[in-house]
């Protein structure tokens, strides 16, 4: 702040402008945080913790661990995280690289591919199981080749494998360019400077990728990786669409419990336990990848 | 070491042509400057001699081999960019060991180079610090090791000083004179301002609109400029520039009714026939001053006096034109003064009015 008297005064009506214009800026973005972010989440703890008559209980996350489906239900987010984040990143960081060479028509590569961006999960659970189905898209291929003679079931529990892999064929299929977008963004933050000194200095295409693409990039595959994992665990509408409650994922109990069984107190230790492991796992994140404090700001 | 030539070199960006067709050739150790305004083409010039530009026509030749086709690591040169580059996640010594590393030299002789290039620099304590710990200055001096380390034949920079403050910059300019004084690397050097091309070129390449306007050694483009534009844009400040029109069968220059006297070269120069227009161009630094109307003086009234220091700069209006004139510090000067302004004879340049070309082309230079 400069001290008083020594700025000219400006007009009343441009000053009370340029305080109040920031916070109305803000509002909405605080307003659609606050109804949809940081009510229900106090509400969630609420819910979970608290009797229906009142009073605090952990009674409501006992239920939650005694419950058939809970085992399974962690195991598998836990898993299909741990497989589906990592192909995810892989190809959105391979597709954002050849979008960055910026090939002939690398702007028209871009937008098909960012075009499961616009789709739901709903959508897309139910496009992939339109190739997955008994009739479906896949079975009719490969009747026509000859491959099968009977059409298959693949979204059956008998064939875990089939059931596993259609559910991340959808899943990378449908959050892929969420990465992919965050990475294209993130290279075009990178001065060209710097390549092109890796260039001068006579640096091949694997070593600028490894000694100066991905160090620089690191922030970005910070970022992409965080709101992948955090928004795998919530992962539950493409699985129940293909799967039904075969294949049990934690954000999927919570729907059940809620809307199954009328419950939403365990429904809520369920959210609990999700917003608990996705804090542990940014918290990890950030740990492993964090930019050396001399590093930050080049 | 080696000689950098430019054949005919073309750059166009769309319908824009960045470098038109420059030829510039640089002979073995000298410390060349690139000096233009912005947009004058030559960064671009400077880019295409790296092989970060592709060439839309023309050859480079470095010690004496066509690189046109090579990639810019396989022409034996390093680079200092305006921005420095200097990567944030290594520390000082992987920056400067980069590219020591991605040709494989031995440890001992990474470890021998790196010391002796730190050692040039002065920055010997940072090797371990990461580059967000370091000044703009030293980051600029990390660079500027990282080129040198490679022992390269040919040295470009471009703008290496122009992101430091006036301090650093001066400081850094004697540095880099130091440098190539003891490294003797051929070097091409990109800059905007006259005063760093002045003082540190062997010689200077004048450029505008991509084209080469002069390119000769900084006393001949300061005292001898191949046009107004040249004058004009090198010497802080400025060359002055008279309307004048010639007589005496080109003896004399008439400014402002007052006939000035010309040295005996000018007469046979093209351009020169009785009653043209010529321009008369004259350094601040090049006029006798006196206190009393002299044949051959112009008569002037002082405007402005503004003490600079080393000298005292004096804005004289001269017939309706307004000159800057230097002159000595101690000398009494105030506004509303008149005084009397004689050109010298052998620093007054004559132009041609259209162009602004030298009526007598530079002599010895090298300008194509």
């Amino acid at each position: 702040m400069v001290a008083a008297g020594e700025v000219p005064e400006l007009p009343r009506e441009g000053r009370s402008r340029t305080e109040w214009l920031p916070y109305l800026l803000l509002a909405p973005s605080l307003v659609f945080l606050g109804v949809f972010f940081a009510y229900p989440l106090v509400q969630a703890f609420g819910l979970s913790f608290l009797r229906p008559e009142g009073g605090l209980t952990a009674e409501h996350f006992r239920r939650m661990l005694d419950d058939t489906y809970f085992r399974g239900a962690i195991t598998n987010s836990l898993l299909l995280t741990a497989i589906v984040v990592p192909i995810q990143v892989a190809i959105g960081l391979v597709i954002a690289l050849l979008v960055n060479s910026r090939f002939r028509g690398h702007l028209w590569f871009l937008y098909i591919c960012a075009i499961p961006l616009a789709i739901s999960d709903l959508a897309a659970g139910l496009i992939w199981l339109s190739v997955f189905t008994e009739r479906g898209y896949l079975n009719t291929l490969l009747h026509l080749v000859g491959a099968v003679r009977e059409p298959m079931t693949y979204l059956s529990a008998e064939q875990p494998v089939w059931l596993y892999g259609a559910i991340i064929a959808t899943e990378v299929w449908r959050a892929t360019a969420i990465v992919m977008i965050i990475l294209v963004a993130g290279l075009q933050l990178i001065p060209r400077d710097y390549f092109e000194t890796a260039d001068v200095f006579g640096a091949s295409g694997w070593r600028k990728l490894w000694h100066v693409t991905l160090p620089l990039l690191r922030p970005s595959l910070q970022t992409a990786l965080i709101i992948r994992t955090i928004l795998a665990f919530q992962l539950f509408a493409t699985v129940i669409t293909l799967s039904g409650r075969q294949v049990p994922v934690l954000a999927g109990e919570a729907y059940f419990w809620y809307g199954l069984y009328r419950n939403p107190h365990v429904a809520s230790a369920y959210a609990v336990l999700i917003m608990g492991i996705s804090v542990v796992i940014t918290w990890v994140y950030l740990r492993a990848l964090r930019l050396r404090e001399e590093e930050a700001s080049g | 070491m080696a000689t950098v030539l430019l054949d005919r070199v073309t750059k166009r960006f769309g319908r824009i042509t960045a470098v038109d067709g420059v030829t510039l050739e640089v002979q073995d150790g000298q410390f060349m400057v690139l000096l233009g305004p912005s947009g004058c083409g030559k960064t671009t010039a400077l880019r295409c001699v790296a092989g970060l530009e592709r060439m839309d026509a023309g050859r480079i030749v470095i010690g004496g081999e066509d690189v046109t086709d090579r990639q810019p690591g396989r022409r034996g040169i390093a680079m200092v960019f305006q921005s420095y580059a200097v990567f944030p996640h290594m520390t000082v010594r992987d920056n400067i060991t980069f590219g020591l590393r991605i040709r494989k030299a031995p440890a001992v002789e990474v470890l021998r180079r790196t010391q002796q290039a730190a050692d040039l620099l002065q920055i010997s304590e940072l090797l371990d610090r990461y580059p967000a710990h370091l000044s703009g200055g030293q980051r600029q001096r990390v660079a500027v090791a990282r080129a040198i380390v490679m022992q390269p034949a040919v040295l470009l920079m471009d703008e290496p000083l122009s992101n430091l403050d006036a301090l650093l910059r001066l400081q850094m300019r004697a540095e880099l004179k130091r440098l190539h004084r003891e490294t003797g690397a051929t070097t091409v050097y990109v800059t905007h301002d006259q005063v760093e091309a002045l003082s540190l070129g062997d010689r200077i390449a004048v450029m505008r609109h991509g084209v080469i306007v002069q390119c000769d050694t900084p006393s001949a483009i300061y005292n001898r400029p191949a046009s107004t534009f040249v004058g004009g844009f090198i010497g802080s400040p400025p060359m002055n520039f008279f309307r004048g029109t010639v007589e005496e069968g080109g003896r004399s220059v008439r400014v402002a009714g007052t006939a000035i006297g010309l040295e005996p070269r000018w007469a046979g120069a093209e351009g020169m026939g009785p009653g043209s227009e010529v321009v008369v161009g004259v350094r601040p630094e090049a006029f006798e001053v006196m206190a009393e109307a002299r044949p051959g003086a112009l008569p002037g009234v002082v405007v402005v006096v503004e003490p600079l220091g080393g000298t005292t700069l004096l804005t004289v209006s001269v017939g309706g034109e307004t000159a800057k004139v230097s002159v000595a510090p101690d000398t009494d000067h105030e506004p509303g003064q008149r005084l009397w302004l004689r050109p010298l004879p052998d620093r007054m340049r004559l132009m041609e009015p259209g162009q602004g070309r030298a009526l007598i082309p530079t002599e010895g230079g090298a300008h194509r």
